[in-house]
């Protein structure tokens, strides 16, 4: 048979093989799982997203770590405060003799190491 | 390894175009052989989505052994005598030898060049009379002729399938084709 005369065979119609696609398609296995390594320029974004991230992360380490060294107006004030506090007397602060408040803290000491010692010998 | 064996390949590791080509080469040939045993065009689509589903669920398991187009048309030549049966059980069937002439070699059917009716007519006219004279054989020589014009299988192939013997199916060829040529000239003479 002359080859040329096969040409004007009949085919089946479109529908047909659109179901054997997509039989053929449905009998494809499952997509593998994406790797977490992905390509360089699919993973672009992410890779992005993750260097700026970390480059925020260092720069404000830097920038806390400067700020330490330099001291920070909020800090000093603190330790104003506390300098301040501890230059101040107690008793002027209270309202009490300087006296008064040692005396008081002797009889108090006093009193504590007597009940130690009565609990200590029972 | 052979293209068919390729395409199953790479289709199987989910290449849609291999398996496109795997179909694409096989189309045609796989639908005429159907349509010249069945010979209505919408029940021959029915069988050909048929041959490959069956094709696709079973190609996970495809041997490499034997050649993809043996076991596609083996698909299909099953397919075939389901339906047939299926459509009418009384019919003859394919075993029917019909008017074989046993015993004829192959130089025989090839010796005889083409007739002129060839050359008269336009090369559609020829296809389209063809068919109509194939679908007027008896079924077991239709089979051989469809499986040998389109398919590529050997006579050895197509005795195989159809489980007879080699001199047999180079009857129903030579029968086939002793008809075809008759009718055409009879065309001329008229």
């Amino acid at each position: 048979m002359p080859p040329e005369l096969t040409t004007h065979q009949d085919r089946p119609a479109e529908h047909v093989r659109a179901a054997i696609y997509a039989a053929a398609r449905a009998a494809l296995p499952a997509p593998h799982r994406q790797p977490v390594w992905l390509p360089a320029w699919r993973a672009m974004p992410t890779y992005a997203a993750w260097s700026a991230l970390a480059a925020a992360l260092f720069l404000m380490c830097v920038h806390l770590h400067l700020r330490d060294q330099a001291g920070y107006p909020a800090d000093s004030l603190a330790l104003a405060l506390v300098s301040e506090w501890q230059d101040v007397p107690l008793a002027e602060e209270c309202g009490v003799d300087d006296d008064d408040l040692e005396r008081q803290s002797v009889s108090t000491m006093l009193a504590w190491m007597e009940t130690d010692l009565v609990y200590d010998t029972l | 390894m052979s293209d068919d064996d390729r395409d199953i390949r790479e289709y199987l590791h989910g290449s849609m175009s291999a398996f496109h080509r795997l179909y694409a080469r096989y189309e045609r040939a796989v639908f005429f052989y159907i349509k010249s045993m069945v010979r209505q065009h919408e029940a021959a689509e029915d069988i050909f989505q048929d041959v490959w589903q069956q094709v696709i669920n079973k190609l996970p398991g495809f041997s490499f052994k034997g050649a993809f187009h043996n076991w596609l048309f083996t698909i299909a030549h099953h397919k075939v005598i389901d339906a047939l049966r299926a459509a009418a059980p009384p019919a003859a069937s394919l075993d029917d030898p019909g008017d074989d002439a046993e015993g004829l070699a192959l130089h025989e059917l090839i010796a005889d060049p083409a007739p002129d009716v060839v050359r008269q007519l336009s090369a559609k006219e020829l296809w389209q009379r063809v068919l109509e004279i194939v679908a007027a054989l008896p079924p077991a020589q239709r089979e051989v002729f469809a499986l040998r014009i389109e398919s590529g299988l050997s006579f050895k192939e197509i005795a195989a399938l159809q489980g007879t013997g080699l001199n047999t199916v180079l009857g129903r060829m030579h029968c086939a084709v002793t008809r075809i040529r008759a009718a055409l000239q009879h065309d001329v003479i008229e």
